[in-house]
């Protein structure tokens, strides 16, 4: 089986570790317990009739104050970058990240997860869409969740 | 109203929004009645709480019981040392006798192995180092136990092999080998904010008894799982393991994709189970020795160990001739008081030293040919002057018998003498007696002749 490791990077409080949380065990919990350090988790997944297996890096939250350790970036194959769609903030700062995991990793794949989508008013889902590799997600109402790591997943495996 | 007061539902419903309010305010009172009704029940009211849903009450007890606890060892420690000291006593005293015994078979199967290899070269350690041999005992039996043995890639962190003793088996590697790198890159990366000139990793993780040893090579890294922290020759010899693979799998450990399916996984598994057997209770069955000389095929060192017996016997060779010599050197003092030199020269031995007796010299041949059964050369001397002195006194002694020969030869001439005129003399007489010895016989004759001649005449019987 190949196993490759990737990592979900973005702000505190945006949702990473249930999106992690919905993907793994298919369960959300709307208490907010902040990621020290780094969580690992993994996921099997089938790609055409093919075992791989997923390391899933949860990142603790980069605030101004404090960045995330470049070290936990090495050998990543891949990126899930998650911003919040209620704290618009947290989207522009994803190409901040982009860049950071990109100096480390320069051939590595990556997909965006705009996440709360559960969040949003009909009329406002609009502006978050079209974009490559993009994904409007909600871990609470399990939106696009599986499909942002399976996108990711195939990029890396199928390279 | 009045007519209210009779209905219950009313009564109720009237009462209701003010319930707490009252009710608050007859807990508030001193002396309050509700309060002491309350508490004859408040037991009552837990146990059937607990019947009820013993989950709910605990989880309501759980945020008041901590902090009470808290408060009741900050306000009256000695009493909470008190209760707890026969319980806690107890269980350090069971856990302390646990571990000494488990150390005391230990260091018992050691001894009963006495006539191992390794008890030797305790005895040797002990004696050139100063250490007694049963700190050394002791040493041994603290020896880290390993249960398993993780390759990881040092990049993504993802597990290339693992081993591990039976039964000792860790859950989910694959988590615990990627856990373990982020702790390892995390302290990496602390230190060196900190400090950066530093450019070491971290060895060492431990928690409680779990010892965790790190050993980082360029694209991997091992970890070692252990009951306590190894000691420099355990290092050592992970390190010197680890040093075979990287030599090994160099070029397979820096293009790893994260594919366990390969052949090499499977062998450096086995290698990892074999070393991880090898160490089982601390003893080093063969298994081991073929994976230590596996781990250290160093011709040098190979060559250097060889060369090190060789002289270690040649010097057991030569302290065994010089003990010889010495001993035969006392034997010969002690036998003939002489002191003389007993040497080795090309196998051969050789007798040295001055001597000033001939008697001396057989008695030391005597003594070395039992020794030697005979194989020996005899350099003994005795001095000149010694000699001189001896052939001037033999000399004097020849002298002396001459003299005293001569005398005597003087003194055999004369007896020769008077003995020929005895000689005639008794000849003489010889011829005399002959003589006297005729006559006698012609008259013994003569006297016969003459009896027979006178008649016998009777004399009458009156």
């Amino acid at each position: 089986m190949i196993r490759k490791k990737i990592l979900l990077i973005g702000d505190f409080h945006v949702g990473k570790t249930s999106l992690i949380r919905r993907y793994v065990d298919h369960a959300f919990d709307d208490t907010y317990l902040t990621t020290i350090g780094v969580k690992i988790s993994r996921k099997k997944l089938l790609l055409d009739h093919k075992e791989y297996e997923l390391l899933i890096w949860d990142l603790e939250g980069a605030t101004p104050q404090k960045s995330i350790p470049k070290t936990y970036y090495r050998g990543a194959s891949g990126a899930v970058f998650v911003g919040d769609v209620s704290r618009l903030e947290t989207i522009r700062n994803l190409d901040a990240h982009i860049a950071a995991f990109k100096e480390v990793n320069p051939d590595s794949v990556h997909v965006i997860a705009h996440n709360k989508a559960d969040l949003l008013q009909l009329d406002q889902t609009n502006r978050f869409q079209n974009l490559e590799n993009t994904f409007l997600t909600s871990a609470k109402e399990d939106i696009n969740v599986d499909k942002i790591f399976t996108t990711l997943a195939k990029e890396i495996f199928h390279d | 109203m009045e007519f209210e007061a009779y209905d219950e539902a009313t009564i109720s419903q009237k009462l209701l929004p003010i319930f707490d309010d009252v009710f608050l305010q007859k807990l508030q009172e001193k002396e309050s009645k509700t309060i002491t009704l309350l508490s004859g029940h408040l037991a009552q009211i837990i146990l059937q709480s607990s019947q009820k849903d013993l989950p709910a009450l605990s989880r309501s007890l759980q945020s008041v019981i901590s902090p009470a606890i808290s408060k009741e060892i900050a306000e009256n420690k000695d009493k909470m040392v008190d209760a707890l000291y026969p319980i806690m006593g107890g269980m350090i005293s069971k856990y302390v006798t646990q571990s000494i015994k488990e150390m005391m078979e230990h260091i018992n199967e050691k001894i009963e192995d006495g006539l191992s290899f390794d008890r030797y070269k305790r005895k040797l350690k002990s004696k050139v180092t100063g250490v007694s041999e049963t700190e050394l005992l002791i040493e041994e039996s603290n020896d880290a136990h390993i249960s398993s043995l993780f390759v990881i890639h040092k990049e993504s962190g993802l597990l290339i092999a693992e081993a591990h003793v039976e039964d000792q088996e860790i859950d989910d590697p694959h988590m615990v080998a990627s856990m373990a790198s982020a702790i390892k890159d995390f302290v990496n990366d602390w230190v060196q904010h900190h400090d950066e000139k530093r450019s070491s990793e971290v060895q060492i993780v431990s928690y409680g008894n779990e010892t965790l040893y790190i050993e980082s090579a360029g694209s991997v890294y091992i970890i070692a799982f252990l009951d306590a922290e190894p000691d420099h020759e355990q290092r050592a010899d992970i390190n010197a393991f680890f040093a075979t693979l990287i030599k090994g799998y160099s070029a397979f450990f820096q293009n790893f994709n994260g594919d366990d399916s390969s052949k090499e996984i499977e062998t450096i598994s086995q290698k990892m189970h074999a070393f991880l057997n090898a160490q089982k209770g601390n003893k080093l069955t063969a298994d081991r020795k073929s994976a230590k000389e596996n781990t250290r095929k160093n011709p040098a060192k190979i060559l250097l160990i060889i060369l090190g017996m060789v002289a270690f016997g040649y010097l057991v060779y030569l302290g065994g001739r010089y003990y010889f010599s010495y001993r035969l050197e006392k034997r010969i003092l002690e036998k003939t008081g002489q002191n003389v030199d007993v040497e080795y020269i090309a196998d051969t031995i050789h007798i040295r030293g001055n001597i000033t007796s001939m008697h001396d010299f057989y008695a030391i041949q005597d003594v070395v040919s039992k020794e030697t059964a005979g194989d020996f050369v005899n350099e003994l001397h005795m001095p000149l002057e010694e000699l001189d002195r001896k052939v001037i006194r033999q000399q004097k002694s020849i002298e002396q018998l001459h003299h005293t020969l001569q005398h005597q030869n003087i003194r055999l001439d004369t007896l020769e003498k008077a003995l020929a005129a005895k000689t005639a003399a008794l000849q003489e007489n010889t011829k005399r007696l002959n003589t006297l010895r005729l006559r006698y016989d012609a008259l013994t004759e003569q006297l016969a002749q003459k009896k027979t001649q006178i008649p016998i005449k009777k004399i009458p019987n009156d």
